[in-house]
């Protein structure tokens, strides 16, 4: 490739890890974006505390996203109500233009409404978000200071409880390990395959929504990725230690990684001081720039997602 | 935190792609030199782009009298050349459909023991002749290349020329639509052929591109001297 890039963006001890056989694509030079703001950053890393809970979020682009210079397409968002907080976490559609625009409205819809009437309803209001062009996965899910969990999504963005000692569990069923090529259900939909679960966090338990970046090759690792994630979390990272972990390199997984990680001080440890006074949760905080996306296109239905066949 | 041994346990997504060429005599000449001019080329584009080489896999099988894979299914960015194929022979698709059936099943499962896990192969048949076997024993082949009862059944996209046979292509392909294509009415082999090839390049590119978005599509080759092979209703 004769306009390749003369260096990798990694160091030669890199900060972010590598888990079983790592990317070579991972380590090349990201092609600069002709135009970029804050808004589309590849990678974007947020958290706070408030009186009961600690949130920690973070996404970063696919290799393959940064290598051909385009935005990613997951989102993430919360708010926080009257004794409960909404997390939400989108995955937009790469296949269906104005995917990133799709997940954005998504997820802030999906955690907006979640805050006022639980999980089903914010799978609602991201559904009816998302038909403003484009097509999304999403996951959302409603915590209360007890440690009660509810969840519900459309699609493969699941959720996910880490434990002490690397110890992890999936809220939803996980996906015939026989099917790779299975193709995602989606927002926009007239009737959406909504799935619900419920689940209560436990002293030094972590709950963490993930896009499939970042879910698959959990599940696909189980000796590497899943192990060192789960136990990273339970941890309480900085958001920018979290940034780097969903940034791991390995091998052929390059789809764009969200995570939005919850900890209930009230049911495990306690809230780390610094970061309860230095940041604060927002209503409602949406990863990307609410104001749009060039892609858009009005009112229509999205074409099938055509995966190989059966 | 890198680790440097892996277990069996863990799983490493790939997509194999089989180019299924047929090189019997009929294919000698402009055909041929342009599949050997060509090879070069799509070694390069996959194997030099580490993205798509992380996840792409390209097995070349040859079939004339008989099939056997001129290049084992590979990392490209691992392979330094693709050898040179000649043209000789009949044209025996069994042949072509019994070897890509054992060397499917066998490239399967030592990918597996080494931690593969499979997005379903993609076969991608070029033919510019009818089948010189008898019907019964092709179509058997191809049941058995096909059988729903095997999880490692290929999907098949059928691209003919000179005189390969519609309807012939379209059983191949399973009968799906955007599955099976013949060359327009007129349209030189020499043409053809490089276009097919450059449309695979794009075919690979794309699919991979899908994977990396978490939708692993099989996307067909645009080839702009080929038209998609209607497919019947069935009453």
């Amino acid at each position: 490739m004769a306009d390749r890039l003369p260096s990798g963006l990694r160091p030669d001890e890199p900060t972010a890890p590598g888990f079983g056989r790592e990317s070579r694509a991972a380590a090349e030079e990201p092609r600069l974006r002709s135009v970029g703001d804050a808004a589309t950053a590849w990678w974007r890393a947020e958290g706070g505390s408030c009186g009961w809970c600690s949130l920690r979020a973070a996404t970063a682009a696919g290799v393959k996203h940064r290598l051909s210079a385009v935005a990613g397409e997951d989102s993430y968002a919360w708010a926080i109500g009257d004794g409960v907080l909404a997390v939400a976490v989108a995955d937009g559609i790469g296949t269906v233009a104005g995917a990133a625009g799709a997940a954005e409205r998504a997820a802030a819809a999906a955690a907006g409404a979640a805050v006022a009437s639980g999980a089903r309803d914010g799978v609602e209001a991201a559904n009816r978000a998302a038909a403003g062009g484009g097509a999304t996965t999403v996951v959302v899910a409603v915590v209360d200071p007890r440690g009660r969990v509810s969840a519900a999504r459309v699609g493969d963005s699941t959720a996910l409880v880490a434990g002490p000692g690397g110890r992890w569990r999936e809220l939803f069923e996980p996906p015939d390990p026989e099917r790779p090529d299975a193709v995602t259900a989606a927002l926009p939909a007239t009737d959406p395959r909504l799935e619900e679960a419920d689940d209560h966090l436990g002293p030094g338990e972590v709950l963490v929504l993930a896009s499939d970046g970042l879910a698959d090759p959990w599940r696909d690792g189980p000796t590497t990725v899943a192990p060192s994630l789960a136990g990273a979390v339970v941890s309480r990272p900085s958001p920018l230690e979290l940034a780097g972990l969903v940034d791991f390199s390995r091998h052929g997984c390059h789809d764009d990684r969200t995570a939005v990680c919850v900890w209930l001080p009230g049911v495990g440890e306690g809230v780390d001081p610094g970061a309860a006074q230095g940041l604060h949760l927002h209503d409602v905080a949406p990863s990307g720039d609410q104001t749009g996306d060039e892609d858009r296109q009005g009112g229509e239905e999205p074409p099938p997602h055509a995966g190989a066949d059966e | 935190m890198s680790a440097t041994s892996v277990s069996v346990e863990e799983r490493y997504s790939v997509f194999p792609f089989y180019l299924c060429l047929d090189t019997s005599a009929s294919m000698a000449g402009a055909p041929i030199d342009s599949v050997n001019r060509q090879m070069p080329l799509l070694r390069a584009s996959v194997g030099e782009d580490p993205a798509v080489a992380e996840v792409i896999r390209l097995g070349v099988v040859t079939f004339s009298d008989v099939a056997h894979s001129l290049l084992p299914l590979s990392d490209l960015s691992l392979v330094e050349a693709v050898p040179e194929v000649s043209a000789q022979g009949r044209t025996s698709y069994a042949a072509a459909f019994d070897h890509l059936r054992h060397v499917i099943e066998e490239d399967y499962q030592r990918g597996r023991a080494g931690g593969d896990r499979w997005y379903r192969p993609a076969v991608i048949f070029i033919s510019d002749g009818r089948p010189t076997d008898e019907p019964e024993r092709w179509r058997s082949a191809l049941a058995r290349l096909s059988d729903p009862g095997w999880k490692r059944r290929p999907n098949i996209l059928a691209f003919g020329f000179g005189d390969a046979d519609p309807a012939v292509l379209a059983e191949v392909a399973g009968s799906k639509p955007n599955r099976a294509f013949i060359a327009a009415e007129g349209a030189e082999p020499a043409k053809v052929v490089p276009e097919l090839l450059s449309g695979l390049i794009q075919s690979i590119v794309s699919s991979s591109a899908s994977v990396y978005e978490g939708s692993a599509q099989l996307v067909p080759p645009d080839v702009p001297s080929m038209k998609a092979i209607p497919v019947d209703q069935l009453d």
